[in-house]
């Protein structure tokens, strides 16, 4: 172990360019990692501030600050950024960062194909970002562009179908070279179920990714051709049909919110047995589950669109079919609640985040499965019950997990520790404004307000204003997070090769930081089985 | 940690007090849905309340079982790692069959619901709603009786940006129309439901019934109040639907059989004098709009 | 790092995958226009 190690120091002097080129060019797994996961702080708090916008206009009832046109593009623009911007990119950057570290690879697969797909994203965000400043607005008609109104835009409809095009394309690619690297790149000796959970959900989302992500382009490009080339696949005037949007949308639709949240159970997967000091209960039942998980995701789009008026037996098999997700959903949690019983559990950062997933992501699940009933949903649909739901297992959910890898991985990443007190802090006021954001909003849902609106009837004031408080809590609560990230990496303590007493895997035998190349010769096996305890 | 897990009975103690002292105050008290006024409301809302408590049992167990875990077995207490006890057949048979036979029971219920909610036999009167942009349109099918309903002034006036009018002042602020959908109590109805220009939802959260209106599509729903519920249900459009959509509120006024067959002759009385004149957004309670389909707004 | 044979073996072997999961998604986004062309409900 200790010769490999001196091995990898001297290796990280190798050809590493200097200043804007280093960025531009960059071909190495850890600098597009880094560029990815910027790129989505980013764009976490450009989305964050169009939600402070939304929820500053909803203190109170009556239009205080915004034209209603333009609290639509807000809507509307908060969740294309979010999705696509922020959880997705985040996902990718924690891929490129770890995928090859904990596989035994010097670096991913197609190194400038990855280049391309990074690069691909501030294009695409530029497009979609200058839609805010031409003729009409930027959309206004949800994130989900339902026809007809998506096709009401004005200018800014064809920056946002080709800003969606290059989104696409970005993480087609980038699933490509995750699953071409997990594929092909694990070093000898790491079989597939040696694989350490994070790779393995991060396999079966790049798969969902191929899949679907060509689904929606196709989606847009017929919105496209509504729009400027006279067809009318939507426009029912034209003998077309809006709902068959809605069928193609959601085939999308319901697979990337699973895009969204598996490489979340990824990590939680590892951090729980690492502050638990126990290996994860299940190891095996955990894959099995996450790809039935994605499998269910592919016969279940119709759940967001009970209303739409369907035949009977077609709502009962979504029913039905939804309902089913719950149980390999509950096969994980239950082996996560197992993992932790009889260990030896600490509280360092990463684990107070990943346990609060545990607990709101769990929250968000059963609201799920009451919106799985299709005559509870009738009422449910479209209200605030919807976004309470959502958000809790999308905020919660996904960001929690992100922010958990993040505080789990810095030390090895940048070889120095964060301030824990100030990433406890961080984590009390997110969880405390995440549930103060979000609880009051199934009350509202329950109570009849319908979600979209940029006003209400007096009767929901009240929740209203206590939910705004907690999206501004919770917002400004993210500045701590920059803060603890910059200051660990600026002036950190040292952190020592394996900062986490009970972490295993092949990350932590790189030496801290991980050296430029990850693992120029492969690790020897008896490093991979010790790695992978389970 | 330990500290914050010992303070954790005296802050719920705390935030209950907090909480009913609050509840006085009857908005804050708007949590559930409501049990509503027709037959399929009650049997949406008690199987809403029914997968409720379900996930409340679940809850208590799983949320039970982690807290437990944190608990117990915390590092700082000493507790030392089981690091053998990582895979087990049996518990995870139990934890697959075990759900799979709760989602069982509650799918059955929900199907024979949602079964009642499509049969849509034996109505008695037939009202086509179809949604513009913003405004809805009520034609009573066979009756020759037609208007348009929307937002009414008051609510319109107020919601104007930085109007500087408080909603706390105005009536049933955004859920008022200068038209109401009228029907009878103890009368099945059956609504199609269809869209003019993009895609609406009408939806009282009182009958527990929401369904699409689609350019090009006719969607059906029904819904019978209980006899002797007569009286005024709100509700919104809940389809983002544009600019507008948080301003298109569905009202409809349920009266007695014999109220509504007064209301039904004066409305056909009202309409045949001058069909095509009447203002479309006339401000008078039960005045009967124009034909006509009004210019998208 | 000097290519060796189970290198070049290697990078024959990422390629090709990659062009086959490209393909798979071009069809998908095919597939899903064709489809709505040809109109699926018939």
């Amino acid at each position: 172990m200790a010769n490999s190690t001196t091995a990898h120091a001297h290796d990280d002097h190798d050809h590493k360019p200097h200043g804007i080129k280093r960025w531009l060019y960059a071909t190495n797994h850890k600098d597009i990692g880094t560029m990815y996961l910027v790129f989505a702080c980013a764009m976490f708090f450009m989305g964050g501030a169009m939600a402070l916008v939304i929820r500053a206009e909803l203190f109170q009832p009556g239009l205080q600050f915004v034209d209603p046109g333009f609290f639509n593009s807000m809507t509307t623009m908060h969740a294309l950024l979010m999705i696509f911007g922020a959880v997705m990119p985040a996902w990718t950057g924690l891929a490129n960062w770890m995928v090859p570290m904990q596989v035994g690879a010097p670096d991913m697969a197609l190194p400038r194909l990855n280049n391309f797909s990074f690069w691909l994203l501030p294009f695409a965000f530029t497009l979609l970002l200058l839609t805010l400043f031409v003729p009409g607005g930027a959309p206004a008609g949800g994130w989900t562009l339902y026809p007809p109104l998506s096709l009401q835009a004005g200018d800014s409809f064809p920056l946002t179908i080709f800003a969606i095009h290059l989104m696409g394309i970005s993480s087609i690619l980038g699933a490509i070279n995750v699953v071409v690297t997990i594929l092909n790149m694990r070093a000898p000796g790491m079989g597939l179920l040696n694989m350490p959970l994070f790779c393995w959900t991060w396999l079966i989302t790049a798969y969902l990714l191929i899949a679907v992500m060509p689904v929606l382009a196709g989606a847009v490009t017929m919105l496209l051709t509504d729009h400027f080339f006279g067809t009318s696949f939507f426009t029912a005037s034209g003998g077309g049909d809006p709902v068959m949007f809605q069928h193609i949308f959601w085939f999308f639709g319901h697979p990337e919110v699973y895009i969204l949240i598996l490489p979340a159970f990824g990590v939680v997967s590892e951090i729980i047995p690492t502050f638990a000091r126990k290996p994860l209960f299940g190891y095996e039942s955990m894959v099995y589950a996450t790809a039935s998980i994605a499998f269910l995701s592919f016969i279940v789009w119709a759940h967001h669109m009970f209303t739409v008026g369907m035949p009977l037996a077609g709502q009962l098999f979504f029913m039905l079919s939804t309902m089913l997700i719950a149980v390999p959903t509950g096969v994980k949690v239950f082996n996560w609640c197992a993992t932790m019983w009889k260990g030896s559990i600490s509280f360092e950062t990463p684990m107070l985040f990943a346990l609060a997933f545990l607990f709101l992501f769990t929250l968000g699940g059963f609201s799920g499965l009451m919106l799985a009933i299709v005559p509870a949903d009738f009422q449910y649909h479209d209200s605030y019950f919807v976004v309470a739901h959502f958000h809790y297992v999308l905020v919660p959910g996904a960001v929690f997990a992100i922010m958990a890898g993040v505080y789990y991985w810095l030390p090895k990443w940048s070889g120095r520790m964060y301030n824990e007190k100030v990433g406890k802090l961080h984590f009390w006021l997110s969880t405390i404004g995440v549930n103060v954001l979000f609880f009051p909003q199934h009350f509202l849902g329950l109570a009849g307000m319908p979600r979209r609106i940029p006003d209400y009837s007096t009767q929901f004031a009240d929740w209203n204003m206590v939910s705004s408080i907690g999206a501004f809590i919770f917002g400004f609560s993210q500045l701590l997070f920059v803060y603890v990230v910059w200051n660990a990496v600026r002036s950190g303590e040292k952190a020592p090769a394996r900062p986490w007493e009970g972490a295993h895997g092949l990350e932590w035998e790189l030496p801290t930081p991980a050296p430029y190349h990850s693992w120029d010769t492969p690790p020897p096996r008896n490093v991979i089985t010790q790695g992978a305890m389970h | 940690m330990t500290k914050a897990i010992r303070r954790v009975p005296s802050v719920l103690a705390l935030s209950a007090a907090a909480f009913a002292s609050l509840s006085a105050h009857a908005e804050w008290g708007n949590l559930n849905m409501p049990v509503g006024v027709t037959e399929l409301s009650k049997e949406i809302h008690s199987l809403h309340m029914t997968i409720f408590w379900w996930c409340v049992a679940i809850g208590v167990f799983v949320f039970g079982w982690m807290i437990w875990s944190l608990v117990a077995f915390r590092k700082s207490q000493g507790a030392k790692p089981d690091t053998t006890m990582v895979h087990s057949t049996k518990a995870e048979i139990i934890w697959t069959v075990i759900p799979v036979g709760i989602l069982v029971i509650m799918a059955i219920p929900a199907a024979r619901t949602l079964i009642a909610i499509e049969d849509m036999r034996g109505s008695e009167i037939s009202i086509k709603a179809t949604g513009y942009q913003w405004k809805w349109q009520y034609e009573y099918l066979g009756e020759d009786v037609s208007f348009f309903s929307q937002l009414d002034r008051q609510s319109d006036e107020a919601r104007q940006l930085k109007s500087g009018v408080d909603p706390n002042s105005v009536q049933d602020y955004l859920l008022n129309v200068d038209n109401p959908m009228v029907v009878p109590e103890d009368t099945k109805i059956r609504m199609l439901l269809t869209g003019q220009d993009v895609i609406h939802a009408w939806w009282v959260p009182a009958f527990g019934m929401k369904k699409d209106a689609i350019p090009g599509t006719i969607n059906e729903l029904w819904f019978k109040v209980d006899a002797g519920k007569t009286g005024i249900y709100r509700g919104q459009c809940a389809e983002l639907c544009g600019r507008d959509h948080g301003f298109m509120p569905v009202v409809v006024k349920v009266v007695t059989k014999e109220e509504y067959k007064a209301w039904l002759a004066a409305q056909k009385a009202a309409a045949s004098p001058a069909p095509a004149e009447a203002p479309a957004d006339a401000p008078a309670a039960d005045a009967v709009a124009a034909l006509p389909a009004a210019p998208r707004g | 790092m000097a290519q060796t044979p189970d290198d070049a073996e290697r990078s024959r072997r990422v390629r090709r995958s990659a062009i086959i999961l490209g393909l798979v998604a071009a069809s998908f986004y095919v597939g899903f226009i064709l489809m709505s062309v040809l109109g699926w409900r018939q």
